[in-house]
């Protein structure tokens, strides 16, 4: 569970990024048409090198030490991402994937 | 920690609202006063309600665009609220059910590596991600390992080939 202290951070920090997202091209290129192409470049490209380092993130306590520990997950990103490479229906990934992890840490 | 998660998470989820702004700028610029709610409300779908949209002459349409982006704002926070209210509630046992974020991710994941013929920044992110995790541990591995990631990208000399692509999607 997050604590009261923890979700004042939480909120704070998430809508000054949401703002801030919004705001800084309206701030920074304000009169131009176009953002650098530099910078374009690097707003086209950083989200999905952070997608792939937030997946590590999720995985990161799995090691072949606890290799049991880490099997549901395993498991479940597994499934996920063959239901997805054959149905490409994103809902459907995301909760057969999930309902199989809850099952797999509930009765494991 | 976790707040890194949320930030980086809120941050993907909402990049693409730097394309956006660039279309619509000079539209909000009209709007006077309203200029900063107009660019807080700013999100995909009243962009494309905004755009979509034919505005006959006699209304204002300063104001019809404001009124699209409060109302939307507005449902949003029920619908957010109303989520948090009955979630409290229901009747089940919901461990694991933070999974859906590592659901998502493996998902957007898939599509981002079928979708582009360039795999430069996923990989990028994907590699540093797991060579700093070795190396710094679970607990401060990611901020180091997105600031090597941005720093690489960004000295990408053919970088440029992959921006077309992601634009059309």
């Amino acid at each position: 569970m997050i604590g009261v202290k923890d979700g004042i951070i939480i909120i704070i920090s998430v809508s000054l990024c949401t703002y801030g997202i919004r705001l800084i091209p309206f701030l920074l290129f304000g009169g131009k048409k176009e953002m650098p192409a530099k910078i374009e470049n690097l707003v086209n490209l950083f989200p999905p090198a952070i997608i792939a380092a937030l997946i590590v993130y999720c995985l990161k306590n799995t090691s072949l030490k606890n290799f049991n520990d880490s099997l549901p997950a395993l498991i479940a990103i597994t499934v996920t991402a063959i239901i997805h490479i054959y149905k490409k229906n994103t809902m459907l990934s995301i909760i057969v994937g999930t309902l199989i992890y809850m099952l797999l840490i509930h009765y494991h | 920690m976790q707040v890194l998660f949320i930030i980086l998470n809120n941050l993907t989820a909402n990049s693409n609202i730097f394309h956006i702004d660039f279309s619509i700028i000079d539209s909000f610029k009209k709007t006077g006063i309203k200029y900063p709610f107009m660019i807080h409300t700013l999100t995909d779908e009243t962009f494309s309600v905004l755009c979509s949209c034919s505005y006959p002459e006699k209304i204002n349409k300063e104001y019809a665009m404001f009124y699209i982006n409060l109302l939307s704002w507005l449902y949003w926070l029920a619908g957010t609220m109303l989520g948090s209210l009955l979630g409290k509630n229901l009747p089940f046992d919901l461990t694991g059910i933070d999974f859906c974020m590592t659901a998502l991710f493996v998902t957007i994941f898939i599509d981002q590596w079928k979708s582009s013929s360039s795999h430069i920044a996923v990989l990028t992110g994907l590699v540093s991600a797991i060579l700093f995790l070795i190396f710094l541990g679970p607990d401060k591995f990611l901020l180091p390992a997105l600031g090597c990631t941005a720093i690489i990208l960004y000295l990408w000399p053919e970088a440029h080939l992959y921006k077309k692509e992601v634009k059309e999607q």
